[in-house]
């Protein structure tokens, strides 16, 4: 699947690298690669197979390592900012097309990518371009007009005028995506909302259709008949090549389907064989499979929508009651307000005291922040970026808040990519590259001593992504990018075993405080639970699998991102994603599919006796949404974040007006 | 009648200022050029070609007189801008003593002690101890980095490199200009936020209000008017209050 342009908010970028399994879309976490201030992503492309690609407007063509999670490798593009970067379709050669109207071609080799030449130079920036299927020529969109490109000679062999058939051009006509079919056909899309399909080597325009009123922003073909736009409105379109009289031998573009599933602009489009995927400005990623080319009718064939990143950004400190909000480039530590006040289900109690902002840190340098967390001391708070590591002493005395560095941290090899203390606030755990964790001690008045270094025993390529310490200090779970969860006992740092493999990604582990059992949720919406010292799942956990998880549970849209338990009642198990939170009751019977799965209100109105009948383990409460974390404090306290989507949609770019009757 | 006359007598004016002037092209068209022979013509053309001669010449010499006056007056100003002669003597020295241990190539540059001036008043400059210098010199050459090159024996300071302003920046500001213009320029129809999303609260299935963010500008003209009406007001009451207590008792 390609990738169509990628935009950039602001100038810093958290790139979610493309799914690994493409088609099964549901067993997905996706690695996130941090981003910079300084650079800004344009466009991004594979080649060679699974090498990523990323050139933007800093004038740099960026390698990414993906088991890394990084930016690897920068090599000057040379012609200015880069509008616009595709690769061809055997993956060995890019074609960049830059800010002095020049397209150069790059060859991509072993150890980076080699300058190879320049194509023909004209006057007028190179927004967008495109290879021909067998690779002898390149279109490249301009302002005003469009040239295709012969690759062997390097000449411009025709340039097309875009802008020729309107009367009253006021302002100039970009050319914002453009595509070079095997048939000949170039299909444009500009500033005035026209998709157009011109014949090249004659030079004219076989049709023209006006999708829209405001700019036509991206473009992705799929199977030469199949053609998915984006607009500035947020509107997304769909062309297709069908027959004039079925069964007939004349073809014509047609627009078939509109869809308005963002607010705001839409830079970024692809289209896989069976599904069109848009990515908007207001930070939602819609999937739309496509019915026609879906064999079963099942969950898959549905709309997805992913707002949220699935991955943890709040830390809380269970006894200081401090909550840790880590945004791209700084940290805020709150503490969380208090009431003495008790009530029934349902009401809103005063406050006694406010929940405070404590301290905002700010990150230094342009990079933003990856992973952070908090003690559950409140005392330590730690964070790392994609070059440095930092850890702080957190004072709170009275009114005031002190931060102090701690100095002469051990240097690691950067990333850390996450950050999680033990539960007596002793030791730092420090995911790595290469499937290592190093254990950092924590000593008194302020500094930190590199214990071990926990590896797993048959080596590993890609780096930790979650960590979860037991509550008696005794184990430590640990998750690598290639999925496999690793036990290491940190008695005598010895690995202990690992948890057998299952292929999908893990979304969320917790080792429970008494039972010591590792409770696994994955990305395709199932639970396990693994006992540590017996080194084999739990009876509970067999029966789980073996009843089957109910249908609406395993229908969910996003994942599990955070487990967590109640130390009053050993069976309850606290599990939270982006639309529910739940308490997972082992001791209840487990609700079968003709069962409502959401009856905690139906639940509430029937009388004692017939609520026992139907109790069962799943109570699920869709109350607060979107949730970005949830956690038990002591004392029948339960810590919920929610983020409205409003808060943030109010302070995106401006929207396009969309004029409605009636208004 | 009269116009006609006024025309013709306007023409006839027109005619004789002709007559008047002597015109060169119905002289030459009309008569044969005056005979002049050719020596007189010979020295007038020498007369002219010496005049303009000297005249160019008056004028390279005023040029060059310039010129060395404004070299004159640079090499004052670059003299006074530069140490005192001393000084320089004896970082000369030191320099050619520290060239003796340290590597040549890297002191090339810092050699010049024009330079030398103007990395004094330059933003970065390090202080570092003069005693140190010498026996840290072998340190200093292995030490990475901006402080072992260009290090200036006698020690008072060492310049460094800052980040330098490439046109990249200026590239990647303008690249940005064009994208905002296009796509947030005047032309393409933006709408504030509470606009666009006060018409899902108006066409939603329960009607709320529409969205409208706090302003701090409103009611300020108000609140400034309300100060200049309430004192008159206030005073007119009082005062006539006070006149008609004064008139009701008179005796007071």
């Amino acid at each position: 699947m390609s990738a169509g342009r990628a935009w950039a908010a602001g100038a810093g970028l958290d790139i979610p690298s493309a799914p690994r399994c493409v088609t099964q879309t549901r067993c997905w976490t996706p690695p996130v690669i941090p981003g910079h201030e300084a650079r800004s992503v344009e466009s991004l492309c594979w080649a060679a197979g699974d090498r990523l690609f990323g050139a933007g407007l800093g004038g740099d063509i960026t390698e990414y390592d993906l088991s890394g999670l990084s930016a690897a490798r920068g090599v000057d593009g040379g012609g200015g900012p880069i509008w616009s970067m595709v690769a061809n379709s055997t993956g060995t050669q890019l074609a960049i097309g830059c800010e002095d109207g020049s397209v150069k071609i790059f060859q991509v080799v072993p150890g980076g990518i080699q300058f190879e030449r320049n194509l023909d130079r004209r006057k007028g920036r190179v927004l967008c371009l495109s290879w021909h299927p067998s690779d002898t020529h390149i279109v490249a969109g301009s302002i005003d007009f469009f040239r295709v490109i012969d690759v062997t000679s390097g000449q411009t062999v025709q340039r097309i005028m875009v802008n020729y058939h309107v009367e009253k051009a006021k302002r100039e006509c970009v050319v914002w995506a453009i595509a070079l079919l095997s048939s000949g056909t170039v299909v444009s899309a500009d500033s005035f909302g026209r998709v157009q399909f011109w014949d090249w080597e004659q030079g004219t325009l076989a049709e023209s259709h006006t999708v829209s009123t405001s700019a036509v922003l991206s473009l992705a073909v799929a199977q030469e008949d199949s053609i998915i736009v984006g607009t500035s409105t947020g509107a997304t379109y769909h062309l297709q090549l069908l027959p004039v009289r079925l069964g007939g031998l004349e073809k014509r573009w047609v627009r078939t389907k509109p869809f308005q599933f963002h607010s705001h602009d839409v830079r970024a489009v692809a289209h896989s064989p069976t599904a069109l995927i848009s990515g908007g400005l207001d930070a939602q990623l819609v999937i739309r499979p496509l019915m026609e080319k879906v064999q079963k009718k099942s969950y898959d064939a549905v709309l997805r929508k992913f707002t949220f990143p699935h991955r943890r950004l709040v830390s809380c400190a269970r006894k200081a009651r401090l909550l840790l909000f880590q945004f791209s480039q700084y940290l805020e530590l709150w503490r969380l307000g208090s009431t003495e006040e008790t009530g029934k289900d349902g009401e809103v109690l005063p406050l006694c005291r406010m929940p405070e902002h404590l301290v905002q840190l700010k990150s230094k340098g342009p990079e933003h922040i990856y992973s952070s967390c908090v003690s559950p001391c409140g005392t330590w708070l730690g964070y790392s970026t994609a070059s440095r590591f930092q850890l702080y002493r957190v004072h709170c005395d009275g009114d005031g808040v002190s931060l102090r560095k701690v100095p002469k941290v051990p240097k690691l090899l950067p990333p850390a990519y996450q950050l999680q203390f033990s539960a007596d606030s002793e030791s730092l755990f420090v995911a790595s590259a290469r499937g290592s964790v190093h254990v950092f001690q924590l000593l008194e008045p302020g500094g930190c001593k590199h214990l071990h270094t926990l590896r797993p025993p048959s080596g590993c390529s890609e780096a930790v992504y979650l960590l979860a310490p037991s509550a008696d200090g005794h184990w430590l779970a640990a998750v690598s990018g290639d999925w496999a969860i690793h036990i290491y006992n940190l008695k005598c740092f010895k690995h202990h075993c690992v948890v057998p493999t299952y292929d999908c990604a893990v979304s969320a582990i917790a080792i429970h405080p008494s039972t010591n059992n590792l409770v696994i949720a994955y990305s395709d919406q199932q639970l396990f639970e693994f006992s540590i010292p017996e080194k084999q799942y739990t009876s509970w956990s067999r029966t789980v699998q073996s009843r089957g998880l109910h249908r609406a549970w395993l229908e969910r849209d996003s994942p599990i991102t955070h487990i967590t338990f109640n130390p009053k009642n050993p069976s309850h198990i606290l599990l939270h994603d982006t639309y529910l939170l739940c308490v997972l009751d082992k001791s209840l019977p487990l609700p079968d599919d003709s069962a409502l799965l959401m009856n905690q209100s139906t639940l509430k109105q029937l009388p004692e006796t017939a609520r026992k009948r139907q109790l069962h383990a799943f109570k699920i409460c869709k109350k607060f949404q979107p949730l970005l974390f949830m956690d038990l404090l002591d004392k029948n306290c339960l810590v919920v974040v929610e983020r409205p989507i409003m808060d943030f949609k109010t302070q995106l770019p401006l929207p396009v007006q969309q004029k409605k009757f009636g208004t | 009648m009269a116009r006609r006359q006024k025309a013709k007598a306007a023409a006839a004016g027109k005619r004789k200022a002709l007559a008047a002037l002597p015109s060169p092209a119905s002289s030459s068209e009309d008569e044969a050029p005056e005979e002049v022979s050719f020596g007189v013509a010979r020295e007038a053309a020498e007369a002219e070609r010496k005049l303009v001669g000297e005249a160019a010449r008056r004028h390279r010499e005023l040029l060059k007189e310039k010129r060395r006056r404004h070299q004159e007056l640079f090499a004052e100003q670059k003299k006074r801008r530069l140490l005192p002669e001393a000084v320089l003597q004896e970082l000369q020295e030191l320099q050619e003593l520290q060239d003796v241990s340290a590597r040549p190539a890297e002191q090339a540059a810092a050699d010049d002690p024009v330079t030398l001036g103007e990395e004094l008043e330059a933003e970065a400059v390090e202080l570092e101890q003069g005693q140190a210098q010498r026996q840290g010199q072998a340190e200093v050459q292995e030490k990475k980095g901006k402080r072992s090159k260009g290090a200036r024996t006698k020690g008072n300071y060492v310049a460094v490199c800052l980040k330098d302003h490439s046109a990249t920046g200026l590239h990647q500001q303008l690249a940005r200009d064009f994208l905002n213009a296009q796509l947030y320029g005047p032309h393409t129809n933006r709408v504030p936020a509470n606009e666009f999303f006060s018409l899902a609260n108006k066409r939603g299935p329960v009607k709320k209000a529409a969205i409208h963010f706090v302003d701090k500008s409103w009611g300020e003209y108000r609140k400034s008017q309300s100060r200049y009406c309430f004192l008159p007001l206030w005073l007119k009451v009082h005062l006539n209050k006070s006149r008609v207590s004064m008139l009701e008792h008179p005796g007071l």
